[in-house]
């Protein structure tokens, strides 16, 4: 297709609050600032990207007639090829059977300059992506028409008037003639007409995965020539520097292609991926620790009451609570934990024609990949091609993919086709943790049985901030990451959240959800409290703060999620009930879990969920994600758990770092509210709940209130 | 010294015997559909069956295997066109997420099966709780496992 206009339209939503922040700040002072910037940040939720308005780069139509689409946002198991297939299908009249979706790379298809995360893909794309579909399918149907001499419809891939067929969706892309977008975009299909959007068509990429055929990063090899194996030092503790290396006998192993030395940066080429390991274990390397890091110093450094604290949201005024001999008080606290995901990170860089170094790799955030490789190795950017592969699971650990900048070294200092995997103990020494936190709050129910205040104090250690210039630091005060979740849902009166941002020694950054699981749990966890302090049942007690209004789809999940788990009938002595609830951006989920406590032992039977994401372009995928949702969340809540002894974590790999087993997993069952809103995010909400849900159940059976995670009692 | 995998014979060199089942087929053979999660018979990814019992090829070396067994790995399931009933009733079921455990879980469903044509859940449950999913697709694997036994 040739004449594209291009740059009609521009989603650019960058540095909203970091952009006009310098200015504002000097108006208006920096606690105003921050509260609203706080405002902005947990109601409009992350970036989804934009489609720019080239249909092409997204849309081809192969001979055979199948819709072909090119994505930038990568699956890592979240269904998001499948839902963006759904779109494009829709609104191209194509059917489920003729769709394929494969992905783009930093140099080929549709630009995206945010990424993958956030839960944000659906719900950024699901309208720019029909609009750009709905006017293409504008261009054709206007092409075909004028072909024909009369007015032409589609269906079914296929162009026809009154009933005789003109030429396929194929044909008429390949019409040879000027395209040019129109100036005004065309009418969407109304929803009465989905046949795709909202219904549980099956994922597009089973069949690959399924038969084994390579599919992601670990699977990866040359197609032309024989590849190498690479493997780099590092360090064996946090935060330990090279000092100086000996080479020589790594260099005289067998199957040693070459060391390569680079600075800091020591590596090995090697025949196989074994030999390349062992070799890198044989260099004799000095390390230079700089401070000591060890649980204790960690547990420390967190202060929810540390005077410096940030002012996220206060209405209201809470001296009447801290004055009030009926006030609770609790402590909550939750654990660094590990990302952990099944498929260790690994990356596979060669040179191609031009000079380009390609590089494929797990990365959610290629453009970044891409910039970096190219900064590491002092070239252009457009000489660096990032592919990002199928993940492995992604969870916020692939927003940092190192294994790509060390093939990427290995492979252009060389020449030779490289592919760096990591192994187990690597993804654990080096991972990226879940921060910990700590919570400290107040409140009060008067006699009314309705909430008059609540302090939430937050200490945790960083989750977005570390990886942003710091001048973002230095405006927010707080981290947005690790505040995610902290907003209270119900309504009362006297509000204050504060957070304290806490930079930690060691590397913590996105885990699934990000604040979102410590602070629903913190939350979740008092409401319950406040609930039983006043005798009231915490089911309706929820409720009653969530009048209607724009409350009503979260009391709404409430009510439907405690008819399904049968809230009211009495269960057998060891066996309670728990529910919890949040609202992250525009979903809302409430759960209810079933527990039983015996002889010292936890055991979750069952979890019901309610979750309200708008409209969900793949029912079934949404209720996949909800369900792994709480799997993580249950992990979580009974073992995750990462403690640091001298510059290590103590765990190196699974044995010491038990997942959530099929057989501790309880019976899930998960319902959505199907509502008028377009789609929101699924892929993280449901982790939210899980572990206050599970705490308030064990309270319910035992008694015994548990504060911090993972749950022992 | 020969190797039996999914039916075919490869010859493997003396100084291999030692090396892991599982970087062979990988790396050496481009069998990758058998993954590698902990390298340490923890994780259940790299779940191969040998003489139709479950073994982690990431500890299993070569010469354990050298003697006449016979491998099955997953790419010696079903292709695409004709597929196997434990990989249509993953498909079914909709039970992967990002399908890195995958392998494993059918190659142990596919060898329960094989023992035991109609497990029990509590059956069920005991022999694929072996196996980890960090997606937490479990609710679904127990049902995908109950299909595949019916067909
Ligand atoms: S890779 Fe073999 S058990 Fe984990
Ligand atoms: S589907 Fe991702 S680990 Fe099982």
């Amino acid at each position: 297709m040739a004449n594209w206009k291009k740059g009609r339209r521009n989603f650019l939503i960058s540095a909203v609050v970091i952009g006009g922040s310098v200015t504002a700040a000097m108006q208006f002072g920096l606690p105003y600032l921050r509260r609203k910037a706080f405002d902005f940040l947990s109601e409009g939720g992350p970036p989804g990207g934009g489609t720019g308005d080239n249909p092409a780069l997204w849309i081809s139509i192969d001979t055979d007639n199948t819709l072909h689409l090119q994505v930038p946002k990568v699956e890592m198991g979240q269904g998001v090829h499948t839902a963006l297939g759904q779109i494009v299908a829709e609104e191209l009249e194509v059917s489920w059977e003729r769709v394929s979706v494969s992905q783009g790379s930093t140099l080929t298809g549709p630009v995206d300059s945010f990424g993958t995360g956030g839960s944000a893909s659906i719900s950024g794309l699901y309208l720019p992506l029909r609009q750009l579909t709905a006017n293409y399918r504008s261009m054709l149907i206007t092409a075909v028409s004028e072909e024909a001499g009369m007015p032409v419809q589609l269906s079914k891939g296929v162009f026809s008037a009154s009933g005789k067929m003109i030429m396929t969706l194929a044909e008429a892309t390949r019409l040879d003639r000027d395209w040019v977008i129109p100036e005004d975009d065309a009418p969407l299909k109304p929803a009465s007409e989905f046949k795709l959007i909202g219904k549980s068509v099956p994922r597009v990429d089973y069949l690959d995965m399924l038969t084994g055929i390579p599919h992601y990063a670990y699977d990866l090899k040359s197609s032309k020539q024989k590849t190498y194996y690479g493997a780099v030092a590092k360090p064996p503790k946090i935060g330990a520097v090279l000092e100086n290396v000996r080479t020589e006998t790594a260099k005289q192993m067998q199957g040693v292609i070459e060391v390569i030395e680079d600075g800091e940066f020591v590596g090995i080429i090697g025949e196989s991926r074994e030999s390349a390991w062992l070799a890198c274990d044989a260099l004799d390397i000095k390390w230079q620790t700089a401070e000591t890091i060890d649980q204790d110093s960690l547990d420390f450094a967190l202060d929810p009451n540390a005077k410096d604290s940030v002012v996220l949201k206060k209405t209201g005024d809470l001296d009447f609570v801290f004055s009030n001999p009926n006030t609770i008080r609790a402590e909550y606290s939750t654990p660094f934990a590990a990302t952990a995901l099944l498929e260790p990170q690994s990356s596979f860089a060669e040179l191609i024609e031009n000079d380009i170094l390609r590089v494929r790799t797990p990365t959610q955030f290629p453009n970044t990949t891409a910039s970096n490789i190219a900064k590491r190795l002092g070239i252009e950017e457009h000489k660096v091609e990032v592919i990002p592969t199928y993940l492995g699971g992604g969870f916020g650990r692939r927003s940092k993919t190192e294994s790509a900048i060390e093939a990427a070294v290995l492979a252009y200092k060389t020449g030779l086709p490289v592919h760096v995997g990591w192994r187990r103990e690597d993804e654990f020494l080096h991972d990226r943790f879940r921060p910990p936190t700590r919570h400290i709050l107040h409140g009060l129910v008067e006699k009314s049985g309705h909430i008059s205040g609540i302090q939430h104090l937050q200490a945790s250690g960083d989750v977005l901030l570390s990886d942003l210039p710091s001048i973002a630091a230095s405006i927010l005060g707080s981290d947005f990451g690790a505040t995610r979740g902290i907003n209270v849902a119900y309504e009362i009166p006297s509000l204050e959240l504060r957070a304290k941002r806490t930079p930690l020694p060691v590397p913590t950054a996105s885990w699934r959800g990000l604040g979102l699981l410590a602070n629903t749990f913190a939350t979740e966890s008092f409401i319950d409290e406040l609930a039983v302090s006043a005798s009231e049942d915490p089911l309706s007690f929820r409720i009653k703060h969530l009048p209607q209004g724009d409350k009503i789809r979260l009391r709404n999940a409430l009510q439907r999620v405690g008819k399904m788990a049968d809230w009211n009938r009495k269960r057998p002595t060891g066996t309670g009930l728990g529910v919890a609830c949040c609202q992250d951006y525009g979903t809302v989920i409430a759960q209810v879990a079933e527990v039983s406590v015996e002889s010292g032992d936890i055991r979750v039977l069952h979890i019901w969920a309610v979750m309200d994401c708008g409209l969900a372009v793949n029912p079934d995928g949404a209720i996949n994600q909800v369900e792994g949702n709480i799997v993580w969340g249950l992990g979580s809540a009974l073992h995750e758990e990462i403690t640091f002894f001298d510059n290590k974590p103590l765990a190196q790999n699974f044995d010491k770092y038990p997942l959530l087993r099929l057989s501790e997993t309880p019976r899930i069952k998960v319902e959505l509210i199907q509502s008028e809103l377009p789609p929101q995010g699924v892929g993280e909400p449901a982790i939210g709940p899980v572990p206050a849900a599970v705490a308030n159940a064990v309270y319910a059976a035992s008694g015994k209130r548990l504060r911090s995670l993972p749950l022992r009692l | 010294m020969k190797i039996t995998i999914n039916r075919k014979e490869y010859s493997v060199n003396e100084h291999e015997l030692d090396r892991k089942l599982l970087w062979f087929l990988r790396d050496e053979l481009g069998l990758v559909g058998t993954r590698y999660g902990c390298g340490a018979g923890l994780c259940g990814a790299c779940t191969v069956l040998v003489d139709g019992q479950p073994y982690r090829s990431c500890i299993t070396p070569i010469g354990a295997v050298a003697d006449g067994q016979l491998v099955e790995t997953v790419e010696g399931l079903g292709s695409k066109q004709k597929l196997h009933p434990v990989q249509r009733a993953f498909i079914e079921e909709q039970a992967p997420q990002c399908g890195w455990c995958m392998s494993g879980q059918m190659m142990m469903a596919v060898s329960l099966l094989n023992n035991n044509p109609t497990p029990t859940d509590t059956e069920i449950e005991e022999f694929m709780t072996q196996n980890y999913c960090r997606c937490g697709s479990y609710n679904r694997l127990r049902r995908a496992v109950k299909r595949a036994s019916r067909y």
